[in-house]
This record gives C-alpha cells, structure tokens and sequence, in this order.
C-alpha cells in the first residue's frame, strides 16, 4: 500500500482525545502542503490541522463527530497528482487485502486476542441501532462518551445520556417538579473544570493588586498611534505596553517565570508570554514565544494576530503550550474592577488587568496642597504561587511594573 | 403439549425416529415407508422394528432409484396415502431434484387443487466422519428455495420423535432433514405417543443477552459449548434452535436480536448462499436500526467435503471457531 | 392376452365418437383461437391424434388413475371430464378446472374422475403412475393407473426406474406409449435403438403391445385387456399405440424438420376410422351436437372472469 498513505491525527503535545469536528478537503480532491485537512476539538481547544507535503485526499474514513485519539487514521492520502483511477485501484486493493485478513478469521487457527482492543475496526462507528436512538431521544451523540470495544459509542450509551438529559437532576429528591435544563457537559468544559480544581488544589494562590497611573502610557501611545496612522497601521493598544512593561519585569524578576517543584524551582531563562482571549467556546491562551524580544508594535501585532487566529480556530499546538506566565485581560470585557485569576500550572503568577477606568485620584501639588483629578488608572492583580513566592516578591514585582508604565516616556 | 412431568427414555436419534414412524403406522394404515433398505430396519436404524410390525406391505425395499423412489411418493401422495422415503444420503437426493423440488413441491400450486397431501422425505444430511464429498452434504437451502415443501431439521433425539410426529400429520409434504453425524446421539425422549414438536417452532436453546446465535442441527451441541466457555469471562449468548428451516420462526428470531442487538448464524452447510445468508439478510431488513454491529454467518468452507476425516474436520465450523465468531460480533 | 378382445357396446362406441368430435372441436377451436388471440402458455395441436387416448380411457372406470401428459385434451375428455372447465384453464378464467391458473401447457384435472393433472418435465409420469398404483395395492382396491406418454420421453431415466419396480412388485399401472415418431422436430429413429417402444417391455419381463394409434376400437381392446391384467394382480403393460402427429409440435412450428405433404398422405382421420362403425347418421348428429357444446363452453370461458390477482397465492399449503 504505498501508494496510498495513512492520514493520522497529528501528536500535539499533552493532547489525547481529538474529535473531528468538520473535514475541509472533499474526497478525491487535490490539496496543497500547508492547507487545512480537518477540524478537530481538543481538550484545548478548536485547532486545524493541515497537510504536511501536497496531495489528494483519497479517502476519508472518520466522519464529522467522531471521536478518536491523536495518532489514529482519518483517511487515506494519494501523492499530488494522483488519477481517480489509480486511486480508486488503490483503495480496491486496500479493501480486498483487509477482506482477506477478515476472511482468514474462519481459517481453524487460535482465536484472536482480546476483542477489546478492536481500534479502527470499530472505534468511532455509529451503529444503525445507535442513529436510531439518538434520533429517537434527541441525544447530541458528540457529547456522549462510549464505553463499547475501542470507545465505540452502544446503544445503552445513548439511552444512559438521553434518561441522564431527561432527569431533573441526579438523585436529588425534591427536583422532580422544578422547571430546570440540565445541560450535560462537553469534554471541553471538563478538562477545563479539572485543570482549574488542579490549580487551586495544589497551588497557594494568593493576589497582590496595585494601582498604576497610565498617563504615560497614553501620551507615549498617541504619538506613537499618530505616527502609525500616516503610515496607514491600525493603531497599537494599551495592552501592548503593558505587556512590553511586564516582560522586562519578568527580567528582572525571573521567580515569576518559573515553575515550582517539591524539590525545585525552575527558573525559566526564556519569557514566553501566555495572552487570555475569550473566544465563543471559551478562554483561550495563545502563546507569545520569547516576548520579551519584542518592541510594542510587534507585541501589539502578535497579540492581534494570536487573538484573530483563537477566534478562527487556527492555532497550532506550539502556539498553546509552553507559556511560562499569563497576562489576561478581563478589563476589554467589560468594566471589572478586579482581575484576580487562577494560575495556569505549571506557571507560578498571572498578571490580570481589570479595566482602565478614568478615576479620580489625589494629586499633591506643588506646595504639598491636596487636588483631586481624573486619572486614565488600571489595577492589575498579580496572582501568584505562595509556595514559590511571598508577599514582599509580589509587592515588589507590581512596584517594578507601576514605575516602568507610569515612566513611559521614550519607550519604543 | 407441556415436557413437564412427562415420563423419558434415553435412546438414540435415529431410534427416536424410528418409534415415532411406528406409533403414527399403528393409528394411521395409509402411512407406508419405502427406502433402499428400509425392510431390512434401514441403513442406520432409522426404520428398525418396522418390517416386523407392518410386513412387507406397507415397508418397502426400492432397488437403487432415487428419482423412482421420491416420484411414487409423489403420486402416492396425490392419491391420498401417506408415504415415507427415507433418501439414504441427502446428497443423494438430488438425483430426485424434479420429483421433490418440482413434483412434490409444486403439485398442488401447479393445478390449483386444494387438498392435505402428507409426504415425507427423509433427507439426511451432513457429515459423518469420512463419508466423503458425495455423501455428506448439506442441502437444506434448497427447501428453501422452493416453496411449496416444509423443512425440519431437529437437533435432538426428543425433536427427531416430536418433528417425525408432526410431519406425518402434516397436510403438506416435509422435508425432514434428519442429521447425520447424530444418529446415534442418546437424548431423552418423551415417550408419550402423543409427543409433538410443532412444525415452524423455533426454541431458545439457552438464554443470554451479548448477542444472538442462531443455528440449527449439528452446529447446536458446538454453538452451545461456545456459549458456555463465552460465559466464564462475561458473554452471555443466547442461542436459538430454529428446528423449522421452513416456515422459518421469526417473530423468535426478531425479538431475540431486538434485544441482544447482535447476531450471528452458525451451520453445517457451505456459508456461501447458505440458510444463513437468507436469515442474515432478513434479520439485517426487519431489524437493521436495532443492530449495534453486522450479522455474521459461520459455516463450513465453500468446498466440496475432502473424504478423509481428519480434512473434512477442517472444512467443518468447529467451536474454537464459532466462539473466535462470537468474539468478534462482540467486538464491531 | 389369451382373452378375446372386449368388444365395445353401441353406447361405448356413440360416447367413444362424441368425446372425439369434442376433443376435435376442442383442437380446431383452439387452433383458430390461438391465431386470433394471444395466448397466454405454448398450445400443442392433438389433432388427428384423439384415437389412442379415446379408445384407452374408454377402458378405464372413474376411479382408476390417468397421468396424461402433453396433448392432454383427448385424455381428459376421454376420462370424462367436462368441456367448461378445460376451455375455462386453456382461456385462464376462474371457471376452469385450476380456477385460472391453467394454461397451455395444461394441468387441468379432476381428482373425482381420476383426471390427476401433468407435470411439464417429461418422463416424471412414470413414477407417479407407480405411486398411484402402488396406493391403491397398498389400499386393497382394484384401482388401475395408466401414465401416458411420448416416444421420446421412454428415454428418461425414471422410465427405467419406475418400470423396474412396476415389474418386480406387480403394479397395477399401464405405461401407455404414443409414438408419432418425432420429439418435436427431431426423429425417433436418430436417437433411439428402436422405432418400436413395445421393444423394451422384454427387458422387463412385462407384456409389450403395439397397436394402430389411429383407431380407437383397437386401443381400446389393448387398454382393456392390459386393465384387467392390472386389475388381476399380474402387473405391468407396455403399450405402444403407432399414432400420427398431423400438426407441429406446437402451435406455430414450421415443421422444416418433415415433409408435411408425403406425410400426411399416409394420415387417417380418427373420426373417421371411428365413425364408420356408427349407424348412418349417428356421426354428423354427434358432431353436430360436440361443435355446439363446444361453441358454447367457448363463450362463456371468453366472458368468464380473469382471477384475482390473490390467485398467485393460493394452493401452496393445504388450507382447511
């Protein structure tokens, strides 16, 4: 069968389960290194992946909504150029050779092992019994896990999630009558809930804030702005000079890029910055490798294009692994005065920034009499492991931040 | 007609038979039985007792006739007796393919008359060990295929009496196919002369709900042991006896695999065309949205059967086979 | 046969005559409505060929047993069987004896008369008639059954079979042979060791008659004589009648395989060998009369209904 080559989940880091969402490339159709194949979902997130050298998609064995683990096959793959008919030679061939290995099971040889370890013969197939079923009771069948030979979603599966979905609530008496819609959770929210109960379990967390006047930052960012305007660049926002700021921190604080072990700390000697963008699906965390490289307008380029990509489900696995601290940004949302966080482990601090409110502040003025004015203040929250890091870092950490933002000036 | 409480002997298949031909001969005299051999109690003690009892009148010797011997019945049939012939080997039979398939099967239908023709046809197939290409056939899909006949095929000594009963008070001409390779097989038999198995009466030979293995005849015993060595690590099969090949019993069958949502067909005749695959195909329309995996179909190899017996063991569904089957329905 | 040969009586002989003129009506009707009409199975002519059969069921009682075969018009008429329900099968009306399902090649029958009905594969008749026979030895009755059939169908291997155990266990059955020399276009002669049928009655140490097919006194003193053989307890008879097939094989058959002509030079007509021993008269009145009852079955099968689809179902299994 060289002719014809197996097209397989790519492995993309800690990834396990990958469920096809949607196939882009039709059967028999040509396509080029680089473009996107299929969708799949992971605990992750939405991702494309894409042919890694040109072909012709020979053959697609999974179907939109199956399940199936990273490294099984979805299809079968031609070289670019490839005719219908030596494809359809091919995959004729394919399928005797597999009917031949199916018709020598009646040959009076030792039974085959373990019928549980079926894979591909059975992984991911919908029964006529289970469509039926799932129409029947109105079962979503990409939210019911299957517990039939190699994962294969069974009929009782499907009556199991459609009484659960008709249930009030697992149970629980006294519900039977109360209006309620229990939606079943998808995989996604499920590994997110895990994650998070990690984190808070088995971290200290605790969270500094401080206040930051960022006048500067806004002077430095107009001119900047104005610069790039007569230029024809969509202008760069604030949060670019923040991250700027907060990378140099990192430099010079490397205990917040760090990840704590029982026995070590390590003390990552690169900065690769984890930016939060809400997506429909939910919190996504693009990666900005070596961040602190970056002037302003590349990490405000970055930032936009990892945002853009998260919301198009466009993200390679590298661009979501291996963040060594996070900036997330509830304050775009809407006007949240605190931005504290949970940490993404195995990372040590976050830094959140609530929105930029225009306040009143007491300035002191030049013959130490009291004024209030309306300040542009942001109170970033810096929430931070207390196994690794005590309150005096932390504070630390935040004073170093406020003096590089509110001294902006000159800054590139 | 209840089994229980009823009193039992343990005797042969063969014999079983036997005793049913003489106590239906005895209340009905339009019963009569010819054969190469059946005066003389038959080549394998399928008529023994019966030239004793009847004379030579009403247990007749043929000479080598197969077309002869299923055609008289024919025509006895039609004017009004109730003949029985014993065939010898089933693969024999086919040399009478007009008188049973045509003649017997299609009579009535042909000329539109209406009236109880009971003919017997004893049609023993299967292997026996050695018999060799020629003589150990198994034909029964043919029955099938030509309306107009019923088919039995009773896997027990008790079925061989009960079936053999209710062919000879059958309306309509039978083929009785009894199976070769257990002849000799001892069960316990009613021995009320009364005793009838239903023509067109499947039974569910042992309750289970992993899947559904169909079967009949000689593949019984074997798909039973499957079932029982499946049962130590937690496959419960149920398995069904059809008996009746035709009118085959599908409401049992149906309702079976409507519960197990898995089946499989397991005999001794050639898997390709065989009963099976009619049974598959049925099963796969009447009940395709309750299936969770394909019906597959165990049987032997689609060769003709090697003479030597250690070859033809090998042509043959064993049950290492039949449970390697099982495991797989299990596993799609 | 060392008994004098039964002579029929005036009325066998009127009746003998009158079921001819009907067989004959029968076939020229047939004839033209075949021409005329479709018709639904293959019609094979039996004209000129009634002696044989009407002369041997003129011998037979109503309760012995006939398998015709083929050209089974003469043979039923003969047998006794009425005229409505066989133009009632040949037209496929619900009035005919198969309440629709008969056809051309025929299977009228009429059990009360020992009318058993054909089965197309030449050649099965023989062990039919041994099973008729045999069921009526085995009842203790003195049934007769006689199997008719075609010079060509004496090479079936059931001919063998079935004279083999008709012989040994004395069967009360008449094989009945009508040879006309032709299986359908080809001769007897190619592909036989004999012209003469009666020939193999020898091997089975059975009587072999051969008698003028044509004329149906004769046939019928052959059949009787055989009968009461059966009827004895002293078995089997072969009997050959030497009959002339005026037609083709079918309706239709161009017959390249003969010369029509020469042949026919050497034709007879049956009415009329069999009309000259009627009084004066007695044969155009009987014709006469045979054409109308004809007529008449002939239009009341044409206006008799069609079944009902539902027919194809019916008289698979025994309903009671």
């Amino acid at each position: 069968m060289s002719f014809l080559t197996e097209l397989r989940i790519p492995h993309s880091g800690s990834v396990e389960n990958a469920k096809l969402m949607s196939w882009l490339v039709a059967e028999g159709a040509a396509y080029r290194a680089g473009q996107a194949l299929y969708e799949i979902e992971t605990d992750k997130t939405l991702m494309e992946v894409e042919a890694e050298t040109d072909g012709v998609l020979a053959r697609r064995e999974a179907a939109e909504g199956d399940e199936r683990k990273v490294g099984e096959r979805v299809g079968w793959c031609a070289p670019a150029g490839a005719s219908a008919e030596g494809i359809a030679a091919a995959l004729k061939a394919l399928d005797a050779s597999s009917a031949n290995a199916a018709g020598a099971e009646l040959a009076p040889t030792p039974p085959a092992s373990s019928s549980q370890a079926a894979g591909p013969e059975s992984g991911g197939k919908l029964s006529p019994l289970v469509r039926r079923l799932a129409a029947e009771h109105q079962v979503d069948l990409a939210r019911v896990a299957g517990t039939g030979p190699g994962g294969k979603i069974t009929g009782d599966d499907v009556l199991r999630a459609a009484k659960s979905a008709g249930d009030a609530a697992p149970s629980i008496p006294g519900y039977e009558d109360v209006p309620v819609k229990v939606v079943p959770n998808s995989s996604r929210r499920k590994a997110i809930a895990r994650r998070l109960l990690d984190s808070v379990r088995n971290s200290a967390l605790l969270t500094a804030d401080m206040q930051i006047d960022l006048g500067a930052v806004f002077t430095a960012r107009e001119h900047l702005n104005a610069t790039r305007q007569s230029r024809g660049e969509a202008p760069v926002s604030v949060l670019a000079y923040v991250a700027q700021a907060l990378c140099k921190v990192l430099r010079m604080r490397p205990d917040f890029n760090a990840t704590f072990t029982d026995s070590h700390t390590m003390l990552w000697q690169a900065v690769h910055l984890g930016v939060a963008v809400d997506c429909p699906e939910g919190l996504v965390v693009p990666v900005i490798r070596d961040a602190d490289r970056l002037g302003v307008e590349q990490i405000d380029a970055a930032v936009r294009g990892l945002a853009q990509r998260a919301r198009d489900n466009q993200l390679k696995s590298d661009e979501l692994e291996g963040a060594t601290f996070t900036l997330s940004n509830p304050g775009s949302l809407g006007p949240v005065l605190r931005a504290e966080a949970v940490l993404n482990p195995p990372q040590v601090a976050l830094l959140g920034l609530p929105a930029l409110l225009r306040t009143p502040v007491a300035v002191e003025g030049p013959e130490g009499q009291w004024t209030v004015v309306v300040r542009p203040v942001v109170r970033p929250s810096l929430t931070f492991d207390h196994r690794a890091l005590d309150g005096g870092q932390a504070i630390g950490f935040l004073v170093d931040l406020k003096r590089l933002l509110e001294q902006q000036a000159g800054q590139a | 007609m209840s089994d229980e409480g009823l009193a039992v002997q343990t005797i042969g298949y063969n014999a079983a038979m036997s005793q049913a031909l003489v106590e239906e001969m005895r209340r009905d005299d339009r019963i009569f039985v010819l054969g190469q051999g059946v005066a003389t109690g038959g080549w394998f003690a399928t008529e023994r007792g019966l030239a004793a009892e009847f004379g030579e009148k009403r247990v007749l010797d043929t000479n080598i006739s197969e077309a002869f011997q299923a055609g008289v019945v024919a025509g006895a049939a039609i004017a009004g007796m109730k003949p029985v012939v014993n065939m010898g080997f089933g693969d024999f039979a086919l040399i009478a393919g007009d008188e049973i398939f045509h003649k017997l099967a299609k009579w009535r239908y042909m000329h539109g008359d209406n009236f109880p023709m009971t003919a017997v046809v004893i049609f023993p197939i299967g292997a026996m060990g050695g018999a060799g290409p020629e003589h150990s056939g198994c034909s029964e899909v043919l029955g099938i295929h030509y309306p107009g006949l019923k088919v039995v095929v009773p896997a027990t000594a008790a079925d061989a009496k009960g079936l053999m009963r209710a062919a000879l008070r059958e309306p309509n001409p039978v083929l009785f196919h009894s199976v070769q390779s257990l002849g000799w097989t001892k069960g316990e038999v009613p021995i009320d002369p009364e005793y009838i198995v239903p023509i067109g009466k499947a039974v569910v030979r042992r309750s289970g709900g992993a899947a559904t293995v169909i079967t009949y005849g000689s593949m019984l015993a074997r798909c039973l042991d499957a079932a029982e060595r499946l049962s130590g690590e937690g496959i419960a099969l149920e398995v069904i006896d059809l008996r009746t090949l035709v009118p085959l019993d599908w409401p049992t069958v149906l309702a079976s695999v409507r519960g197990t949502h898995r089946a499989m067909v397991v005999h001794e005749a050639m898997r390709t065309a065989g009963p099976g695959a009619e049974i598959a195909a049925r099963i796969q329309e009447e009940a395709f949205y309750d299936l969770e995996a394909p019906v597959l179909r165990v049987g032997a190899k689609d060769l003709p059967l090697p003479q030597h017996s250690a070859l033809e063991t090998l042509c043959l569904p064993s049950v290492a086979q039949i449970e390697a089957e099982a495991r797989r329905l299990m596993s799609l | 046969m060392t008994e004098p040969a039964a002579q029929p009586t005036r009325d066998q002989l009127e009746r003998m005559f009158f079921r001819m003129a009907l067989s004959r009506q029968i076939e020229k009707l047939m004839a033209r409505h075949v021409r005329e009409h479709r018709f639904s199975g293959w019609w094979h002519p039996g004209e000129g060929q009634e002696a044989a059969p009407i002369g041997a069921t003129a011998a037979m009682r109503d309760d012995d047993y006939l398998w015709y075969q083929g050209r089974g018009t003469a043979w039923s008429v003969g047998k006794g069987m009425s005229v409505d329900p066989i133009l009632g099968d040949l037209l496929g009306k619900t009035t005919g004896s198969t309440g629709g399902k008969g056809g051309g090649v025929p299977h009228w029958r009429d059990r009360s008369i020992g009318v058993m009905g054909e089965g197309a594969t030449l050649g099965s008749v023989f062990p039919l008639a041994a099973g008729s026979a045999l069921a009526s030895k085995i009842r203790g009755t003195d049934q007769v059954s006689l199997a008719d059939f075609g010079d060509g169908t004496a090479a079936r291997g059931t001919f063998h079979e079935a004279l083999v155990h008709a012989a040994a266990w004395k069967l009360p059955v008449i094989y009945f042979c009508e040879n006309n020399g032709f299986l359908v276009g080809t001769r007897l002669g190619s592909v036989s060791p004999t012209e003469d049928i009666a020939d193999y009655a020898a091997g089975y140490h059975i009587p072999g008659v051969i008698v003028d097919g044509q004329d149906a006194v004769a046939t019928y003193q052959v059949t009787a004589q055989a009968i009461a053989r059966a009827r004895a307890g002293e078995g089997p008879t072969l009997i050959e009648a030497k009959v002339f097939r005026r037609q083709g094989h079918y309706a239709g058959d161009p017959q390249n395989y003969r010369d029509v002509d020469h042949d026919l030079k050497s034709y007879r007509d049956p009415l009329d060998v069999l009309g000259i021993r009627l009084a004066s008269g007695t044969a155009e009145m009987l014709q006469e009369k045979a054409a109308a009852v004809v007529l008449a079955a002939y239009e009341a099968a044409m206006a008799a209904p069609e079944p009902d689809e539902s027919v194809i179902w019916k008289d698979l299994f025994y309903e009671r």
